[in-house]
């Protein structure tokens, strides 16, 4: 090292009197070529521009320029506490960072003055610490300020700063060619054990395909070996492995959890007034502009000063060495730059050859690249896009972060966003399910209901025993606790929680041929339990919350609709489960004084009949060894409920006759006790609660004139009259029931019917 | 009976506006107020009989102690309070039967009307619910059904790509083939000469033979010494480091001569450039960057 | 030294009475406030302390406690030493569902001086749900405020067929089949 020092410094020494540019341009020889001369005529230009510029504040705008020609002269040591000067630009840049960025120029001379050691550290520090751009960072300034840590003249938590400050403005930086250039630099710099987790992180953003080498791979094996396994080593080997599985054969932790500590936070609160400041957009959706660099349009509206350098590679062309040619000759895919994305038939004829911007957030709203994900089977994608939005939800929300609380609004977009994003994809995102399960035991119930809740029915499906405890257990809580809505709204979500894990099933059947490895490994019995294990879940807390509303209607309504999905398990989506619903859910739906749910409680259990005949011929034809069979315990609750149903509905016997262990058996005692006329005939079609309203209107249309309700006229063949006047009301359900499970002993013709007993 | 007759005319009208879909309010049932007098005592008088069993379970209740949990353990004996207190509980629950709230007609007719008011309430909520899921349902057929357009789309424009891919297969021409590995040969020479020599420039200027003293140097050197070894620049060494991994990759190591500047040598192995032999320190081998 | 009994005195008809102990005065105010704009179906009483055990003065006065929300603030040591202070002035027999905790400041994770562990502890040992709400929000507070009255209806016997210690068992069991 010493002689690199001593090589660079007599040559520095002599140029740093001088107050041209040319300084840089030593410096910059070591990295490559530059667009420096441009860039110093520039500067002199902007500066003209700039003290010509009219807006408000234009004193500061002198103070910020002053304090930076400053910078750019200072090159002794200066203590801050004895320079008064020194502490007066200072502080002037500071405020006007915070307040509104700084320019990429600005940026520039800061970044160098403060990586060339020249000042002491604690000026060096807080220079960084208020880098803050208004608009983008120039990649030049990145790469000179990288080179001064060549020169090693600044300390070691400046350079760690340095660092922090990359990752965290990694987005600002408008071109990153160079920047993958330097991957060797920086992964030379893993030796360090300070700075490793740092440079880990700024390697896992820069890495691509093309940068993942065997004696790479080899390298981190050894520090990995050295000192032992680090999440943030971890974080890079797994990139690695996903590029370029066949180079790395180490096995990982297939669970991922986050890695990286968060850098961020020292910028973060300032970029987040900036912006919001400046454009009145909200920070989440300004990260998911797409892109690489902002687009143009939004760039002149409120900063005119700035003029940006082009974005698309093609005017960077003349400027690059002959190096940076013939790689381009030599290398076969030209990728096709994402921000001139625009149309559908961009995307059909450049399908083969597009690059993913570095942000993979803004892919979220961009429906033409949601395509293009559907399409591509990179692991690569969906670990980037996992990780940052793993980060994103975590940072943004707000019950997490009570400071979150103002920017509500947004957070319900990002996850509105989210929502869309795994319909159209029709999976659920593990970093969602991660966020879901680290923030619903502290959830309250009340920010983001709805968003929460539809982000719980894309849950991807998987054991449901280590969903419980974080799922369930929460979950639950809330349930028991909440408003009648809350509870509908539950069980909304979960409903749609069991359809997606069945039509997951139901493409995995399809797709059998396609050796597409199951991230989750489950079998088909693993399957058939953890759908089991939910349904039995809704079944319990239906029942309870059924207890606590006092059987309303309305939440019968969603229990009911939840179970005409359950019920139909067999013949819709051909997995072999059937469960009944319990008796909690099944007696309260029977006695039910409206007959929206009888309606529907007759529906589905015309289905189950279904289902259930379909099941056992199944098992007679195949004659195979079905790996399921149903139990004659399925069989059995069954029958009981159709004698009940019957009874209630027919015979008018189902007090006395319910064998249900839970059912609405009462003593004869206790039937005559109620003092209603004729027991034995009063509860049935005619007389039920919800269908009495019918057999009145009935009655009236029959015998306009007869003023008594008589009940007791609707029998023999009135009945049937009856009946089909029912039907007519758009009682299909029940229309469907008794067609099917009521065999008559009258000449009225059945088209299927059974017996009552299955 | 009449008021029976009252009841069902309720609910008949009721019935007429749960089958028509027309935003029809319901009537609002009226809720007579219980005018015959008996009804009333009736109720008084259960309620009268429920307070005193009250009260007389908490007279029994009074000469209970009191309980506190013990420090040691508390969870314990709290659970087991939990399970006596459950199973006591469930005990109550299997001994009751269900009994009937009253016989009298009027009472079972406010009641009935005010069961009749809580439905008519959840279906009209439920009324809105079914179409407002309609309404969702229907733009979410229309974004699906304009997702799968756009896939289709997609399937067909890479099936055409891929027959156009199919048919653009060249005859294979050994000639041509020759003469385009022969022109990339040349390319790749042309592009490692460049490099090549932007290495050695830069090398060059960045690395050059260190200028010692050489006043220091000749007091140091006594005649006894052999006369000082002619260092090879670090453009040297590396090109001897390369030749000999491409040249015997099965044998790449170097012994480090004296030719070398150690401090080179240093850089070299520090930045992973180099690197030792496993068991003898004076032998370096370069880092197999290609493989 | 008087120590909170659940059934020492006959319930008020159609009434409902509520504890609140915290340290926190101000936030007590608000979330008593907010509990009695909701709108509900029977009377209630709502009481405030900052510490167990309640005056003896002040005991014949004073209705048959049905609930009872020890309110802890994940910022400071001292709420949850105070609220593991008070409980051991009430009777056993109030932890048969009738008594939760209201853990407030969760969302300033950077800050808290109390463990999520120890609040957790609380609970299991306890056998008391756990309720998590940032009682600074407006939005939040209502919707804490819904969630205690729906506690202290079961724990009042308002609702029939629920008793507190039924309703208390459902938080904390896991589903059993």
């Amino acid at each position: 090292m010493q002689q690199r020092e001593n090589a660079k410094n007599p040559k520095q020494t002599l140029q740093v009197r001088h107050s041209s540019f040319s300084a840089w341009q030593i410096g910059e020889r070591t990295t490559g070529p530059k667009t420096l001369d441009l860039k110093s005529a520039q500067k002199h230009e902007k500066e003209k521009q700039q003290s010509a510029s009219d807006q408000a504040g234009n004193s500061t705008q002198d103070h910020l320029e002053q304090a930076l020609t400053y910078f750019e002269r200072v090159k002794d040591y200066i203590p801050l506490k004895k320079n008064e000067v020194l502490q007066k630009h200072l502080a002037t840049v500071e405020n006007i960072a915070l307040q509104r960025g700084l320019s990429p120029e600005g940026l520039d001379v800061l970044l160098n003055v403060a990586l060339s050691g020249h000042l002491a550290d604690t000026v060096n520090s807080r220079i960084l610490k208020c880098l803050i751009p208004a608009s983008v960072i120039a990649e030049s300034s990145v790469v000179s300020a990288v080179s001064w840590l060549c020169v090693g003249k600044c300390s070691g938590s400046t350079q760690l700063l340095f660092l922090r400050w990359l990752i965290a403005m990694f987005d600002f930086i408008d071109h990153k060619e160079k920047l993958h250039a330097l991957y060797g630099f920086f992964f030379c710099s893993l030796q360090d054990e300070k700075l490793c987790p740092y440079v880990c992180h700024l390697l896992y953003l820069l890495t691509r395909r093309e940068s993942v080498k065997p004696f790479r791979v080899r390298r981190l094996v050894d520090l990995q070996a050295k000192m032992g396994m680090q999440p943030h080593l971890q974080a890079l080997l797994s990139l690695y492995k996903l590029f370029c599985p066949e180079l790395v054969s180490i096995t990982l932790p297939a669970k991922m959890k986050t890695y990286f500590k968060n850098s961020e936070s020292l910028w973060k609160a300032a970029i987040n007034t900036i912006r919001r400041r400046n454009q009145g957009t909200s920070p989440t959706s300004q990260q998911l502009i797409l892109g690489t660099c902002h687009p143009q349009s939004r760039k002149r509206k409120w900063n005119t000063q700035l003029i940006l350098p082009a974005c698309s590679t093609n005017t960077n062309n003349p400027t690059r060495s002959k190096e940076i040619n013939h790689a381009d000759i030599l290398s076969h895919s030209e990728s096709f730059p994402v921000e001139q994305l625009h149309t559908f038939s961009q995307l059909l004829q450049n399908l083969h050859r597009l690059e993913f911007p570095s942000q993979m957030g803004s892919v979220l709203r961009n429906s033409l690249l949601l395509h293009y994900i559907n399409c591509v089977k990179d692991e690569s994608i969906y670990l980037r896009l996992y990780y940052w939005m793993g980060q994103t939800l975590q940072e943004e929300c707000t019950w997490y972060k009570l400071d979150n609380q103002q920017y509500e609004e947004e957070f319900k977009d990002f996850l509105d966003i989210v929502y869309k994003t795994e319909c159209f994809l029709q999976e659920g995102f593990s970093s969602c399910e991660e966020f879901l399960y680290k923030s619903l035991p502290l959830w309250d119930g009340f920010c983001c209901r709805p968003q929460i809740l539809r982000l719980v029915s894309w849950i991807p499906l998987s054991s449901f025993s280590e969903m419980k405890p974080h799922l369930c257990e929460p979950l639950a809580q809330l349930f028991f606790t909440s408003s009648l809505y809350f509870k509908c709204s539950v069980l909304e979500s979960l409903k749609e929680l069991l359809q997606n894990w069945l039509n997951w099933h139901v493409m995995q059947l399809d797709m059998e041929s396609d050796p597409k490895i199951s991230p989750l490994n489950t079998t088909l019995s693993g399957l058939v339990n953890s759908v089991a294990e939910l349904i039995h879940f809704v079944g319990w807390i239906s029942t309870v919350a059924l207890r606590l509303e006092n059987n309303a209607t309305f939440l019968l309504y969603f229990i009911l609709d939840f179970y005409e999905t359950v019920c139909d398990v067999y013949l819709k989506y051909n997995l072999p489960l059937l469960l009944m619903p319990p008796p909690g859910v099944f007696y309260p739906a029977l006695l039910s004084m409206d007959s929206v749910s009888l309606n529907q409680l007759c529906y589905i259990m015309y289905r189950y009949r279904t289902n259930l005949v379909a099941a056992k011929e199944n098992e007679l034809i195949k004659k195979t060894i079905l790996q399921f069979k149903f139990s004659s315990q399925t069989y059995q609750e069954y029958n009981q409920y159709i004698m009940a149903m019957v009874g209630c509905l027919w015979t008018s016997s189902a007090f006395q006759k319910d064998i249900h262990p839970q059912g609405i058996r009462l003593d004869p005692e206790v039937l005559k006790k109620t003092r209603v006329q004729e027991v034995r005939n009063s509860f049935n079609i005619v007389h039920h609660p919800a269908l009495t309203g019918y057999a009145i209107l009935f009655l009236q249309q029959a015998w306009p004139k007869d003023k008594t309700l008589n009940f007791n006229l609707i029998k023999g063949r009135r009945w049937n009259w009856y009946l089909e006047y029912l039907y007519m009301q758009g009682l299909q359900g029940l229309k469907l029931f008794i067609e099917s499970s009521i065999n008559r002993v009258s000449q009225v013709s059945q088209t299927k019917s059974g017996n009552v007993q299955v | 009976m009449d008021k029976q007759d009252e009841l069902l005319k309720e609910a008949e009208k009721l019935a007429k506006h749960m089958l028509s879909y027309q935003h029809d309010l319901a009537p609002t049932i009226t809720s007579n107020i219980v005018c015959s007098t008996d009804a009333k005592e009736e109720l008084l008088d259960e309620c009268e009989e429920i307070w005193r069993q009250m009260e007389e379970c908490q007279s029994k209740l009074m000469l209970l102690g009191i309980e506190t949990l013990p420090e040691s353990d508390a969870q314990l004996s709290l659970l087991m309070m939990r399970v006596k207190a459950l199973t006591a509980e469930y005990n109550q629950w299997q001994k009751r039967s269900p009994e009937i709230i009253s016989t009298n007609p009027d009472v079972l007719v406010a009641l009935g009307k005010e069961e009749l008011q809580k439905v008519d309430h959840d279906l009209e909520m439920v009324l809105s619910t079914v179409q407002s899921k309609n309404k969702k349902l229907k733009e979410d057929m229309k974004r699906e059904q304009q997702w799968l357009d756009e896939q289709q789309q997609l399937v067909d424009a890479l099936d055409v790509t891929h027959e156009e891919m199919k048919n653009q297969v060249v005859q294979f021409s050994e000639k041509r083939a020759l003469q385009e590995l022969k022109s990339k040969m040349l390319k790749i020479r042309a592009y490692k000469e460049e490099l090549l020599s932007a290495l050695g420039e830069f090398l060059e200027e960045h690395f050059p033979l260190p200028e010692e003293d050489e006043s220091a140097k000749k007091k140091k050197k006594s005649p006894a010494e052999e006369p000082t070894v002619q260092l090879v620049t670090l453009h040297e060494i590396l090109e001897r480091l390369i030749n000999r991994l491409m040249s015997t990759p099965h044998e790449p190591y170097l012994t480090i001569s004296d030719s070398f500047w150690p401090p080179y040598v240093e850089l070299l192995l520090r930045y992973g450039i180099a690197l030792r032999h496993a068991e003898d320190p004076s032998r370096i081998r370069l880092e197999a960057f290609h493989q | 030294m008087s120590l909170v009994r659940p059934f020492d005195k006959l319930p008020t008809l159609n009434s409902a009475v509520i504890l609140l102990v915290g340290t926190d005065e101000r936030r007590q105010q608000q979330l008593a406030e907010a509990i009695l704009k909701e709108k509900k179906n029977f009377k209630i009483n709502i009481h405030v302390a900052t510490s167990l055990p309640l005056p003896a003065e002040r005991d014949h006065v004073r209705p048959r406690i049905d609930l009872i929300a020890f309110m802890i603030n994940m910022q400071s040591k001292h709420s949850l030493r105070n609220v593991e202070a008070s409980l051991s002035h009430i009777d056993a027999n109030f932890f048969l569902g009738k008594v939760c905790f209201l853990i407030t400041g969760v969302g300033r994770m950077n800050h808290c001086s109390v463990e999520m562990n120890a609040v957790r502890k609380l609970g299991n040992l306890y056998c008391s749900p756990v309720l998590f709400c940032e009682l600074d929000s407006e939005g939040i507070r209502v919707a804490t405020a819904q969630r205690l009255l729906r506690m202290l209806q079961i724990c009042a016997g308002h609702v029939p067929g629920v008793s507190a210690l039924f309703f208390s068992s459902l938080m904390k069991s896991s589903i059993d089949e």
